[in-house]
């Protein structure tokens, strides 16, 4: 479904991401794990199009992506959740949904549609401004955003970051339902261990812009690995 | 005695009635130039909100739809036409524009500037050449008053305001209610993330630099019988609209109006009291001390 082939992407002079190569499958989760810095995100923009990678190659269902405009690789089916939310303050809840249904369907539509039932909160405020909802609520936002447009790929920024620990579970759970119950691939950057091992069929683990391990989750208990790679 | 009190008060009286009727007519001439100070500021700050560009040909955008009027009278046009050709000749040019420079110039806010510049000079001199470098004379498409219980005014102003009215009216349920505003105002809140969402952002620049553009296209035909055209009157108006946007707070399309209104009555009056010049003098003065307090604009949070 999405393969990423020795990818390189600088800022400036600045050479971020090193020759990362992986692949997500069809309907399979992958989790991107790695510290602060390692250059995830750059990652998943360079994906998106937002900062071109200088080299290497993304294909997404069998086609060639790189280059490509973002609207165009958004248009192929990705929804793009990235790290700090990113929903539109000052547009309503219901006018944001509708951005990620791609205005395809009238509001009413969309409101009623199977995803955004998964997030009875978002329900509640439809009115309201993005800017208004708590953090918890923007993220549930985000998401819905991000699957409301039926995307083949969900592409996740950090999901569980800054939310309470009860939050980050109903998270985690939505996610995982939705996703197997639509046979949405997902992407998933994370630095919460526990969270990408409920969810993650598959791992890799980044440092200094290169992918420097890769497994099955269900393998991913070594303490040495957590303390080489993850800990703080 | 009593004969001479009575004649006084009434005296007083007349003079209070006329007073009242001239006031009148100042408000109403401020409003004229209120209305058009709308219409080309919502193009100045839409397209500034959206692209980040500051469009320094705005003003030129705005001569060259009075000369569209000129142009077409002098195709043997009626001034209707040249009214209703300008916002559609301002507004492909402005599209022009837009594919053929502004497109590079994104995210490139110097650049943008002097490009801008560069092409208001390029515009006037074209002015200059095709239509001569002096005041031009245009047509008038509608002579006459308007008599309301005994008050008087110009009904091509009355036209004009009804005209502005219906566009800024048009505009914000554009913005409002339309798919394509949605786009604009996701575009200007997070381009980025709009992107991410499927939204063409350049196709969204250029259907707001164009729309932009045929804004201050149309309030220079409307404006044609109401100022001299020279080449050069653009300039004139691109520094109110810049008051406008930056009195209003940058980014809000409400706020616009509510800075049209105190830069339009406020110079309008002004020049009642003092000279035209001076009075738009003062203006600026008065927008750089309220912004010095207020420096998110008179609306701005
Ligand atoms: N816009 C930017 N300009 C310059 N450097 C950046 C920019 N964004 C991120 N970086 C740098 O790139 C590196 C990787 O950042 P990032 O991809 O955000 O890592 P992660 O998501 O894994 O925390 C960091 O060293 C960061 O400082
Ligand atoms: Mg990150």
């Amino acid at each position: 479904m999405l393969h990423v082939e020795q990818l390189d992407t600088a800022y400036g002079q600045t050479q971020i991401l090193r020759g990362v190569s992986f692949e997500v499958g069809p309907r399979e989760i992958v989790a991107i794990l790695g510290r602060n810095g390692a250059g995830k995100t750059t990652l998943l923009r360079s994906i998106m199009g937002l900062t071109p990678a200088r080299s290497g190659r993304v294909d997404f269902k069998a086609r060639d992506i790189t280059g490509l405009p973002t609207y165009e690789i958004a248009a192929l089916g990705i929804g793009y959740v990235p790290q700090g939310k990113h929903i539109f303050p000052r547009l309503t809840v219901a006018e944001n949904l509708r951005l990620g249904a791609r205005l395809q369907r009238s509001a009413e539509k969309v409101v009623r549609s199977e995803v955004v039932a998964h997030f009875p909160v978002l329900g509640e405020r439809l009115a309201q401004h993005g800017g208004t909802l708590s953090g918890g609520e923007q993220q549930m936002l985000a998401i819905a955003r991000g699957l409301v447009g039926d995307p083949e790929l969900l592409i996740l920024d950090e999901p569980s970051e800054g939310l309470q620990p009860s939050l980050v579970e109903a998270i985690r759970g939505i996610i995982a339902r939705v996703c197997r119950e639509q046979g949405v691939a997902v992407l998933l950057v994370e630095q919460n261990l526990d969270f990408a091992r409920a969810l993650a069929d598959r791992y890799y683990v980044m440092e200094n812009g290169a992918i420097v391990l890769s497994g099955d989750t269900r393998e991913l208990a070594d303490e040495e690995v957590i303390r080489q790679y993850l800990a703080v | 005695m009593a004969e001479a009190a009575r004649c006084l008060r009434r005296a007083t009286r007349t003079t209070s009635v006329l007073e009242l009727g001239s006031l009148l007519t100042q408000f109403l001439n401020g409003a004229t130039l209120v209305s058009v100070l709308i219409l080309i500021s919502i193009g100045l700050a839409i397209i500034f909100g959206v692209m980040g560009v500051i469009n320094l040909a705005h003003g030129e955008f705005f001569i060259l739809g009075a000369y569209t009027v000129i142009a077409a009278d002098a195709l043997g046009l009626s001034a209707w036409w040249g009214i209703a050709l300008a916002p559609l000749v301002v507004g492909l040019f402005g599209a022009l524009v837009e594919v053929g420079l502004i497109r590079f110039l994104y995210k490139r806010p110097l650049e943008t500037l002097l490009a801008t510049w560069g092409l208001s000079i390029v515009i006037r001199q074209l002015v200059r050449i095709v239509f001569g470098v002096g005041y031009r004379a245009s047509p008038h498409p509608l002579l006459g008053d308007l008599k309301v219980f005994g008050f008087t005014y110009p009904i091509y102003r009355v036209f004009l305001m009804a005209v502005c009215l219906a566009v800024i009216v048009i505009t914000f349920y554009v913005f409002y209610r339309t798919d394509f505003g949605l786009k604009i105002r996701a575009i200007t809140q997070d381009v980025e993330m709009a992107a991410a969402l499927a939204i063409n952002t350049s196709r969204v620049y250029l259907g707001t630099f164009a729309f932009g553009s045929a804004l201050a296209g149309l309030a220079g035909a409307l404006m044609t019988p109401e100022i001299t055209i020279s080449p050069e009157a653009g300039v004139n108006f691109l520094a109110r609209s810049f008051f406008v946007v930056i009195l209003g707070g940058i980014g809000q399309l409400a706020g616009v109006l509510g800075g049209a209104l105190v830069v339009g009555e406020l110079e309008t009056f002004l020049s009642y009291l003092i000279s035209a010049t001076t009075a738009q003098a003062a203006v600026l003065l008065i927008a750089i001390v309220i912004i010095r307090f207020r420096p998110r604009g008179l609306f701005g949070g």
